[in-house]
């Protein structure tokens, strides 16, 4: 079985092959065979994972590490590095749900992406993505990892600005990469820092010197603080969620893809693999779990104003990030993996169905040849879908229901494992408890409002009335996910434990029937207070959104996203570019150049005192310089004597 | 093998090729560009050679060809190759075959042109391969002259300004520099009787006798001449001039190599005979260095023109190389030897986009560019890997110097207190390179595109097998940088520990 371990390269290297195969083949290849080589190396990682995870799963508990070194990448005194593979239980359980959910979205995109004249671009970067993230969470060593995440950030870039002819999908790409480098900036810096503490990138003898006590708390604050501030980048946390509402601009399996696979989630990742690190900054884990909590109820309250389908999941997605980035702050590493297991399941669902939504719609309205602009993403010109796509309309309810965590749906069992992990730490803990508490009843509240907008009541467009439901190729992967984010919260029920038993074997999931039913009745209680407001019956026609009557002035701000991309805007964006103007416009032209040349006019005027030369400037100029070269050649010698 | 003079004949072979070309009548254009071509391909097949029979454990230079052409004043012919200058000159002797390639379409004046293209190459060569003072100060010279025709002749509507602006800039360095190989052949006479220009007895013998004082003194002098080649904040502002005006190969060569002869000769000399003055001016050295990191790079993102942009990103990254010669540890210096190298690849690889871009379409302002990706799909996945090279992509050339560059100048001693803060510093610029470089392939590649640019052809072969190189080393580097630094180690160890002795003997 060892040798198997040694294969495990395997996993990054077959979606690779698929994106080199795929740049190769250039031209003559047909659209669809791109998309079955593309999906097929993506399942091929997935099987690899699943034998190597096999593998591991054989092993006894306490044998399951296996560090497999590829090559040295460099050695430069002091620093040696390595390309080295680490196959542990939390490498494994991410593999598995990168390369799982990766695939099904593959094979969805097919269908999707029918018809693009770019397709075989769009398939060379979704495995370029997956193959990035899988070396990011595979990796054996930080600056390894480091390399994976940044490739990531450049495959979102890629893929968010996939239609590029739309300034604002390409604009919104770069906002992306601009933002996460931003946050890379600190994790640049905890890396140094890291390196210049321990003498090495490697996890291993990283965390062995923490265990041992061996390097300075303090210090250990400074680096887990700023990687922490790497992961409010990759992992949308407040300050710097702003890229990933915009981020749907890519084609939709795209979206899916950050959300749930392949790039948000890293953040996450990155605090649990440096979980022993983060454990001896409890100053630190509990700005974590404080950002986190604040993060996912803000992000809900925001969700709640929006009328872009997919701009509702992605404010979603920032708040279920927080939670999970709360609980790997408190140190519930397995609660925080569990959640973003299940919530990849539902929130790839939500996207996907989402998808089949949009597709619908622009289809419907392509169909009967009116030109007029549409934006298929806007629900207040869906309604009444419910009877038109049934299977994407119970798919997708199923997929809220989960987001909403209801029992005994997965959301559910992760949510409550979340609020569980935080109760009883006291302090920052309690109040972070309290906020992803209001966060829950707000999560209800927006899914039930965006199934209500989009398949309840009748159709508020005439694009909507006409819209079909989606072909088998992309209903099918929406039946899977569905099945998944049905079951997926099972795994670590109560009594069986598994994924706990898997990552942290001394830490076996609690259920606290009184929480599951706080937590249940919370649930029941945003979906019934959104049905109350947006039920067709209590919405009359030709009213925007019910809401917005009752909330006013406060409504409009959330449809601004409070206006946090205006005040950035105001305090870096615009700042920055006078900074930049300022520099090229005015202090390089008159400061610098002007200095050169006055200098060199100067020299001109001197020299012509002097004496009255005929020629031209060069010979002006060299020989005051001269001139000069030769008094100072003297003033040395003189120094010197 | 041993007796064969490889690294002299490398010298020769541009000079014996500028001369058949000589004898060639200037109608025939294509022979003309064939032997010019051929010549330089020859010094790289010399090249090559040279890399294969490189010993990897020898810190000092190899190959060395020796000839004391005036014992009485005890200047002498020498010219080696070790690990600080390997890579500089296989750089060289594969950048000049791109740029030559990348010359094919001049049409005017083709002889003078491709003359002075291989005289240029002897001199740079010429730079990276003298033992002596003396020599080394020739061939920087002799490099000026051929660059400033290249620029003022061939090159854009302000190009007498920017030539002459280069020239006198330079020009007005490296008048300091000669003097202080003076000061310095005056001081070695009384040790030596002839008095002597060999940099590596000098820094034996005499410089652990200078004052720190003098050090210094002979410091500044050298380090004005190589702070403007470099070009190091302030006294960057030829480049940017003669960038835009100079023809596309011009800045290539400019860029890839020219810049490369002040930052080597910070490495070689100013670090092996002034060690207690360049641990003194560390700190003050990376502060300019910082400064050009930051300076550079908002310089480079206010700009509209393409090429303007490229020059300023340039002062940002040589900012970048400043800072890791200046942090004098091992990780620093090796990572700024590479990074001169990986600048070379981007950068000129960036000057050679921009040349065929405008080839097409007769203009750089991004403001008429956009959307080019659908026409020129090949071209825009080009200058997207090459971008993001420049903009320190993990995978690619330019994260690992970089990266190391802030990993060293972090942990350097020489920098003392001050390190942390002046790294962090740096590495915020690494966020504005991404800022620039995504700006500008957004304003190229992507939005609507303008109906005067469909139709617009995509690279063709030629243009092909001048990037496909550099995009070869880009991965390469950016993968397995583990042979590159292997070449350099242990001459820069040396000349590392070199350093710290000397200081110890003043101190």
């Amino acid at each position: 079985m060892g040798a198997l371990f040694e294969w495990s390269w395997l996993i990054i290297a077959f979606p690779l092959l698929g994106f080199l195969i795929n740049l190769i083949s250039t031209g003559q290849t047909r659209e669809r065979t791109v998309g079955v080589v593309a999906s097929m190396a993506a399942a091929a990682s997935f099987g690899m994972s699943v034998l190597v995870f096999a593998a591991l799963l054989a092993r006894p508990p306490e044998a399951r590490l296996v560090e497999v070194s590829l090559y040295r990448w460099a050695i430069v005194p002091p620093l040696t590095a390595e390309v080295g593979l680490r196959i542990d239980p939390l490498s494994t359980a991410m593999a598995l749900i990168v390369t799982l959910v990766g695939t099904l979205i593959h094979v969805y995109s097919i269908g999707y992406m029918a018809g693009d004249p770019h397709i075989r671009r769009f398939f060379m970067f979704l495995n370029l993505f997956l193959a990035s993230m899988l070396l990011l969470v595979l990796a054996d060593n930080f600056l390894v990892l480091f390399v994976g995440w940044e490739l990531v950030g450049l495959c979102s870039y890629l893929l968010i600005g996939f239609w590029f002819e739309v300034p604002y999908n390409a604009w919104a790409g770069r906002k992306a990469f601009i933002v996460n480098r931003i946050g890379d900036f600190g994790f640049t810096l905890g890396l140094l820092l890291l390196f210049w503490t321990f003498g090495t990138f490697r996890y291993g003898p990283i965390f062995e010197a923490v265990e041992h006590r061996a390097v300075e708390a303090g210090v250990v604050t400074l680096i887990t603080l700023l990687l922490f501030a790497g992961v409010t980048g990759k992992s949308a946390q407040i300050p710097l969620y702003v890229w990933l509402p915009d981020a749907m601009a890519g084609p939709t399996p795209v979206s899916a893809l950050i959300h749930a696979a392949t790039m948000v989630t890293a953040g996450v990742y990155l605090i649990a693999r440096a979980h022993p690190l983060f454990a001896m900054a409890p100053f630190v884990q509990g700005v974590v779990t404080l950002i986190g909590a604040v993060t996912a109820l803000w992000a809900a309250l925001i969700a709640v104003g929006q009328f872009d389908i997919k701009r509702v999941l992605a404010f979603s997605t920032i708040s279920q990030l927080g939670y999970m980035v709360a609980a790997a702050g408190a140190g519930a590493v397995g609660a925080a993996i569990f959640h973003l297991g299940t919530h990849a399941f539902f929130k790839a669902l939500l996207f996907l169905g989402a998808g089949s939504v949009i597709h619908a719609l622009e289809h419907a309205h392509r169909h009967p040849g009116d030109p007029s602009p549409f934006d298929p993403n806007d629900m207040r010109r869906m309604g009444g879908l419910a009877q038109r796509m049934p299977l994407t309309f119970w798919t997708y309810g199923i997929g809220a229901a989960a987001l909403a965590g209801l029992p005994p749906l997965a959301g559910f069992w992760s949510k409550d494992e979340i609020l569980i992990s935080l109760r009883g730490i006291g302090g920052w803990a309690t109040l972070a408890y309290g906020l992803l508490l209001g966060a829950a009843f707000l999560t209800a509240f927006y899914m039930t409002r965006q199934v209500g907008m989009v398949f309840a009541g009748s159709p508020r467009s005439h694009a909507a009335a006409h819209a079909h439901e989606s072909p088998a190729v992309m209903t099918v992967p929406l039946g899977i996910f569905a099945f998944f984010s049905v079951v997926a919260g099972w795994i670590n029920a109560p009594g069986l434990g598994a994924l706990s038993a898997w990552l942290e074997p001394e830490h076996p999931p609690v259920f606290h029937p009184e929480q599951a039913l706080l937590a249940t009745l919370i649930a029941l209680a945003g979906i019934g207070a959104a049905w109350a407001i947006y039920r067709p019956q209590a919405w009359p026609e030709g009213v925007e959104d019910p809401l917005r009557p009752v909330l006013r002035g406060f409504f409009t701000a959330l449809t601004r996203k409070l206006y946090v991309d205006e005040l950035y805007d105001f305090l870096f964006v615009r700042p920055f570019e006078k900074v930049a103007r300022g520099v090229a416009e005015v202090v390089e032209p008159y400061g610098i150049d002007g200095a050169v040349n006055g200098l060199a006019r100067l020299v001109q005027s001197a020299a012509g005192r002097v004496r009255r030369w005929s020629s031209g400037y060069v010979r002006q100029y060299g020989l005051s310089v001269l001139i000069g070269a030769v008094l100072l050649m003297f003033y040395i010698l003189w120094m010197l004597r | 093998m041993a007796s064969f003079p490889i690294l002299t004949w490398m010298l020769l072979l541009p000079l014996i090729g500028a001369l058949v070309i000589l004898g060639i009548p200037r109608e025939r254009v294509g022979t003309i560009r064939w032997v010019a071509l051929g010549t330089s391909l020859g010094v790289l097949a010399l090249g090559l050679g040279l890399l294969s029979g490189f010993d990897l454990s020898q810190p000092g230079p190899q190959f060395v060809h020796h000839w004391d052409w005036a014992p009485s004043i005890g200047a002498a012919y020498r010219v080696g190759v070790d690990g600080i200058s390997l890579w500089l000159v296989l750089l060289t002797a594969l950048i000049f075959p791109l740029a030559l390639m990348a010359s094919w379409s001049i049409e005017e004046r083709v002889k003078e042109y491709m003359t002075l293209m291989l005289l240029l190459e002897t001199g740079v060569l010429g730079v990276f391969l003298a033992l002596d003072l003396l020599l080394f100060y020739v061939f920087w010279e002799f490099t000026l002259v051929p660059m400033t025709l290249l620029i003022g002749i061939w090159g854009g509507p302000r190009r007498i300004y920017a030539a002459i602006k280069f020239f006198l800039y330079t020009m007005a360095g490296s008048v300091f520099m000669l003097v202080a190989i003076v000061a310095l052949w005056l001081l070695s006479r009384p040790l030596t009787g002839t008095g002597t220009f060999d940099p590596v007895w000098m820094a034996a013998h005499l410089s652990p006798l200078l004052s720190p004082a003098a050090q210094r003194w002979l410091f500044l002098a050298f380090g004005l001449a190589f702070a403007i080649k470099v070009p190091m904040w302030p006294f960057h502002s030829w480049l940017p001039d003669a960038h835009v005006e100079a023809p596309t190969a011009g800045s290539v060569i400019l860029a890839a190599l020219l810049l490369k002869m002040g930052a080597y000769g910070f490495l070689r000399f100013n670090f092996s005979l002034f060690p207690v003055a360049a641990r003194d001016l560390a700190v003050p050295l990376a502060l300019l260095a910082v400064v050009a990191i930051l300076y550079g790079a908002l310089a480079s993102y206010a700009q509209d023109d393409f090429k303007r942009l490229v020059a300023f990103s340039s002062v940002s990254h040589m900012g970048f190389v400043m800072l890791g010669l200046s942090a004098l540890n091992p990780l620093g210096v090796q990572a700024a030897l590479l990074q001169m190298i990986n600048h070379g690849l981007s950068t000129g690889g960036l000057f050679l986009l921009v040349g065929m871009l405008y080839e097409r379409t007769h203009t750089r302002d991004f403001r008429e560019l956009g959307g080019l990706w659908k026409v020129l799909p090949v071209y825009g996945g080009i200058l997207m890997v090459v971008g993001l090279s420049s903009m320190g992509l993990p995978g690619l050339n330019g994260f690992v110097g970089e990266f190391l560059i802030l990993l060293g100048a972090f942990g350097s001693a020489a920098l003392g207190p001050a390190a942390r803060g002046l790294t962090a510093a740096a590495a915020l610029g690494v966020v504005l390179a991404a800022i620039y470089i995504l700006t500008m392939l957004m304003r190229v590649l992507h939005g609507p595109l303008q109906d005067r640019w469909r139709g617009l052809p995509d690279l063709h072969v030629r243009e092909l097998a001048i990037m496909a190189p550099l995009l070869v080393l880009i991965i390469l580097i950016g993968l397995y940088p583990l042979p590159f630094f292997a070449a350099m180690q242990t001459s820069i160890q040396q000349s590392l520990s070199v350093f710290t002795q000397a200081t110890l003997a003043v101190r």
